[in-house]
């Protein structure tokens, strides 16, 4: 029987520790997916997104030692990779050429009301978020964390988290919607 | 229900049903709710941000990564080790080097003053005495001639003060360093690595100017130092790091009038 995920990454940290170097590419393989996935999400670019997915591990690995174990490891890593991705994106300050809505364009691939269409455009509104409501709305909607998850990988208060996400889904509705910006009135 | 508070219930549910559709206004459940069963605009509203919601999630959470990720990450690690252990080696050997030319200079020391009481047996004497018994010195022990305009600063000699407990032990504490000349190599080593950092930056090579404020930093150089290399952290995307570097310098009680701008081209 397989361990459970966050042991199995335990034991993983433990034997790096121990100055097992290699056991560090297991850690890679199992999470390579979900911090190039976040990368790719927050930088919108897919050559950025594997330099600083690379950069996010390197880091995770140097900083090994100061892995407390409170949180699990798969939270840590997509920790580091958005704070990486933030600090990048404040200093470029450009914008993501691509939005990443999908690989493939067939029109059959309804994922959601409107098919492909639609998550080209929830993807581009995406993009165009500040960096830090960005980050809440991906670890919110696509890693599905809890505000006070979000709060640590930020490094930010919970209220604070309330207000980004608060904030963003008000931008998301106006830029998919433009006809429904709200009125503070009823 | 009156306009007005009708209104304030209004704005409430509109800033709390973001945090109420993700399951964390517990509190506030029961009264956002009530709103919505009887606000037909802010159910509209909140049928929005869930359909918002199920939008976004409809997007890939995980994405593959370009082919050999895994082994290009670790041959990034194997570089970044190999690049610090050399460093390394050669700081671990900087004490060594440092003890030796202290036991040298020592030894110079010594010899001198011994050569200074007794005239060397060897030298005739000359016209001149004094001048001739140092010409000679320095012939025999081989040391540079002492110049005058290079004379370092002699620590401040406070005034005769009664032996109090206090001052006893304030002696006690610092016997060695008061009677060592300060060194004035590290400093100008320190500034000589700026100086190159400052020339690399200009010329847009971050990699070289970060090691050579790196050097500055660890030779004893200046919070400057610090700051240079904190600086071209930022601008290489390394802002743990830089911050890191900012908080030694905070830590160190860094007056804001330190602060050295550096244009770069």
């Amino acid at each position: 029987m397989d361990k459970p995920a966050d042991t199995a990454d335990l034991d993983i940290v433990r034997r790096c520790l121990a100055g097992h170097r290699d056991a560090f590419a297991e850690l890679v393989q199992r999470h390579q997916r979900a911090v190039f996935g976040i990368a790719l999400r927050m930088l919108g670019d897919r050559d950025q997104a594997d330099d600083a997915a690379q950069e996010a591990f390197v880091r995770a690995y140097s900083r090994l030692s100061t892995f407390r174990g409170d949180s699990n490891v798969r939270a840590w890593l997509l920790r580091i990779t958005t704070r990486l991705c933030i600090d990048l994106l404040r200093v470029r300050r450009r914008r993501p050429e691509v939005f990443l809505a999908d690989q493939q364009t067939d029109p059959a691939d309804a994922g959601w009301e409107g098919g492909v269409a639609e998550r080209h455009s929830v993807a581009r509104a995406i993009a165009e978020l500040p960096p830090h409501y960005k980050a809440a709305i991906i670890l919110r909607h696509l890693q599905h964390m809890s505000y006070s998850d979000i709060a640590a990988a930020l490094g930010i208060p919970v209220a604070t988290v309330k207000t980004h996400l608060l904030r963003a889904r008000r931008m998301l509705r106006a830029r998919l919607r433009p006809d429904a910006a709200e009125g503070a009135t009823p | 229900m009156n306009v007005i508070r009708r209104w304030l219930e209004c704005r409430f549910a509109r800033g709390a049903v973001s945090a109420y559709l993700d399951g964390e206004a517990p509190p506030l459940r029961a009264r956002i709710e009530s709103h919505l069963a009887a606000c037909p605009r802010c159910r509209e509203l909140a049928h929005a941000l869930s359909a918002q919601a199920r939008a976004i999630e409809a997007l890939p959470a995980e994405e593959e990564p370009p082919a050999g990720f895994v082994n290009r990450v670790m041959q990034r690690i194997s570089a970044a080790e190999a690049a610090r252990v050399p460093a390394r080696a050669g700081w671990r050997l900087v004490p060594v080097a440092v003890a030796a030319g202290a036991a040298l200079m020592v030894i110079a020391a010594a010899m001198w003053l011994v050569l200074a009481k007794e005239p060397s047996p060897v030298a005739p004497p000359a016209a001149g005495g004094k001048i001739a018994n140092g010409a000679a010195r320095t012939h025999v022990v081989g040391l540079p001639k002492p110049t005058p305009e290079r004379n370092y600063p002699t620590p401040n000699r406070e005034p005769a003060e009664p032996a109090t407990r206090h001052s006893v032990r304030a002696r006690e504490a610092v016997p060695v360093r008061e009677a060592q000349p300060p060194s004035v190599e590290k400093p100008a080593v320190a500034q000589a690595h700026r100086d190159a950092g400052h020339l690399y930056e200009n010329q847009g090579q971050l990699d070289q100017a970060l090691k050579e404020y790196a050097a500055a930093r660890d030779q004893g150089g200046s919070r400057l130092a610090r700051l240079d290399v904190a600086r071209v952290y930022e601008k290489t995307g390394h802002t743990a790091e830089a911050v890191d570097e900012l908080a030694a310098v905070a830590f160190a009680e860094l007056d804001e009038n330190d602060w050295e701008p550096l244009t770069v081209d």
